[in-house]
């Protein structure tokens, strides 16, 4: 996961960085005893997920060969941001985003994730805590 | 958005407004706004993944 690599870099401004998940508490919990660098949460209602925009991948993409090679290519650049822990909880066809908050509680970048694997370069967000910095 | 526990997400965020009350869980299933994981007058990155899987 290239957020994980790169922690440092992300951090380095004084910025906080969270994961969240639609899955199960227990597995954020493992992560953390695992020494994930970032806490990890859980949002099974999917307030969060709502309120930046994030769908649900739809049954009819799901089975479409051109989201998964979206995947499969954003897997093999490092940005595919699940963490494999062996058992999956929660809305598999929930999309992913980032959210990015400056010091005064502003936001300033929501990321909807329309295909499986959709996540900003880790690189824009470095330069944009650095920016806000 | 939500502006009290348990209230449903509607309003979608945009850029530039100020981040609502959001509450979400911990590890041990303790609410927590998110606003609250930023240190004080510094950025904050909320990764939102598929799952934990």
């Amino acid at each position: 996961m290239q957020v994980r690599t790169r922690a440092s870099e992300l951090t380095a401004t004084g910025a906080s960085v969270a994961i969240v998940a639609t899955g199960a508490a227990w597995q954020a919990q493992r992560l953390i005893d695992d020494g994930y660098p970032f806490p990890c949460l859980v949002d099974p209602e999917a307030r969060l997920y709502e309120a930046m925009g994030i769908k649900r991948l739809s049954w009819r993409s799901w089975f479409d060969l051109r989201n998964w090679r979206n995947y499969l290519r954003a897997r093999r650049a490092g940005r595919d941001h699940a963490i494999s822990q062996g058992e999956v909880t929660g809305d598999v066809r929930r999309l992913s985003g980032v959210l990015v908050v400056d010091g005064a509680g502003i936001v300033r970048l929501v990321h909807r994730g329309r295909t499986l694997g959709d996540y900003p370069p880790v690189t824009r967000l470095v330069e944009l805590v650095h920016d806000l910095a | 958005m939500t502006d009290r526990p348990g209230a449903r997400a509607v309003r979608r965020l945009t850029v530039g407004q100020a981040l609502p009350v959001i509450t979400i869980l911990d590890a041990h299933e303790m609410p927590v706004e998110v606003a609250s994981l930023a240190r004080p007058g510094q950025a904050l990155v909320v990764v939102a993944i598929r799952y934990y899987g």
